[in-house]
């Protein structure tokens, strides 16, 4: 009789172990608590592999990656790369030495003219950063030119772009298609798409875009460029009664950024005899 | 009532402040921690460009500043005190070193001011897929412009310039 009973209870246990596992799959009758237990715990286990993600960021590898191919949607939206070799040097020179002193040193810097007469700039996850012709000739001395790729760097020094893509749950298949394995192309364009519309049409938001403004006159002025730089780009705009159709879309009103930045004066016209056209 | 809303209301004012400081970048002050940035810093005998180096420290190096003198900064390391420019230190910790990026050939392999920089393969093939071979040209190029800056000629810019740690 004891050993029936002892057998009875192997055989309890031992199908309960089997029934566990499975727990999780499919809802068993008289079993519906633990099930839920088990998709909580896994729900929990979820979300903190999301949060453990966003907090990290992307591998550089992956920012690289995604930053390229936004690049090249910046490129194709904005007329082409403005093949002027005097005006590319002047940008990659004075925007290569602020980014000396940018807090990001694991990037190459890429500075571009993009051919069209909107009166903007953007930059890309992984160091490339564009500016229009519109705006290169305003025109803008080397402050001023000092000024608007400084905010620019910014952004980039301050993983804004990243940080709302680490945000997302946008990243599967990145990391696949980076590591050339079985690549899920549609993902990746996914997260290409949605970071190009941020940086292009929603933008970073006003917080993102004041700090940016605060961090690149700081830039400007710790590298030796006058800080009111970008002030002064502002208020030229500012003046142009919206003759331009596109003029910083992205960004907060003009007025707003003019009012939190400090009161600099006007830079001096600048004589480092580069070309400025 | 009304004290303990406008005690909330400062603090979210605060709150607020600190949110917009722009990270990496504060005014310095005496005895503040600060990290080296680059490959190497080195930490001078004076406060200009061209002093004799007392010591160099690596990446990431926790700094402490001793003395300030304008835009330098004389700073305590582990490997001994000295002067460095304050564009060279960051005020957060840096979080990937200078030779993180995959796609660099060795820095020393070349005299550019950055190492070649090629599209990323992954962008390549997007590139491929989407029908933006021009844009992709339109980059090459720009990589090109961009990489025949040579460091001397920055230098010398910066010197004539006086921009940077060049600045009087």
């Amino acid at each position: 009789m004891k050993t029936f009973s002892l057998k009875i209870l192997t055989l309890i246990s031992s199908l309960t172990l089997l029934v566990l596992p499975c727990a999780s799959q499919a809802q068993i009758p008289g079993l519906g608590d633990i099930s839920n237990a088990i998709k909580k715990v896994q729900k929990t286990k979820e979300s903190t592999e999301r949060i453990s993600k966003g907090a990290s960021g992307l591998s550089l590898e992956e920012e690289i990656a995604i930053g390229d191919a936004v690049a090249l949607m910046i490129v194709q939206r904005y007329g082409g790369v403005w093949r002027d070799e005097a005006a590319t040097y002047r940008v990659n020179l004075i925007g290569g030495i602020l980014a000396r002193y940018a807090t990001r040193q694991d990037l190459e810097w890429r500075f571009g003219l993009l051919d069209s007469d909107a009166i903007n700039a953007f930059s890309a996850p992984g160091g490339r950063i564009f500016i229009t012709r519109g705006l290169y000739e305003l025109p803008l001395n080397d402050d001023e030119l000092a000024g608007v790729l400084a905010h620019e760097i910014i952004h980039i020094d301050d993983r804004h772009a990243i940080n709302i893509i680490a945000r997302g749950e946008l990243l599967g298949g990145v990391s696949d298609l980076v590591a050339d394995n079985n690549a899920s192309y549609a993902q990746f364009e996914s997260v290409v798409g949605g970071t190009a519309d941020v940086i292009l049409v929603k933008g970073y938001g006003s917080g993102s875009e004041y700090e940016a403004d605060e961090g690149g006159r700081t830039l400007a002025m710790v590298t030796g460029y006058a800080p009111g730089g970008l002030r002064t780009v502002l208020m030229t705009i500012d003046g142009s009664n919206g003759e331009n159709s596109e003029v910083f879309s992205t960004h907060p009103s003009t007025e707003d950024r003019l009012d939190r930045l400090p009161n600099d004066p006007p830079p001096v016209q600048s004589e480092s005899g580069l070309s400025q056209n | 009532m009304n004290a303990k809303r406008l005690s909330l209301m400062s603090t979210c004012l605060v709150l607020s402040c600190l949110l917009l400081m722009p990270a990496g970048w504060a005014e310095f002050k005496k005895r503040q921690k600060v990290w080296s940035k680059h490959y190497e810093t080195p930490l001078l005998a004076e406060p200009r460009p061209l002093a004799a180096v007392e010591t160099t420290v690596g990446f990431g190096k926790k700094l402490t500043i001793r003395e300030i003198s304008g835009t330098w900064l004389r700073v305590k390391s582990d490997e001994g005190e000295g002067w460095v420019f304050q564009g060279n230190v960051a005020t957060d910790k840096p979080k990937l070193a200078p030779d993180a990026g995959w796609s660099k050939i060795d820095a020393a392999q070349t005299d550019t001011v950055a190492a070649a920089r090629p599209l990323a393969p992954a962008a390549e093939s997007y590139a491929e897929r989407n029908n933006a071979g021009d844009a992709k040209a339109d980059i090459d190029w720009l990589d090109a412009e961009a990489d025949a800056i040579t460091e001397d000629e920055t230098v010398l810019y910066m010197v004539e310039n006086q921009l940077g740690e060049f600045q009087e």
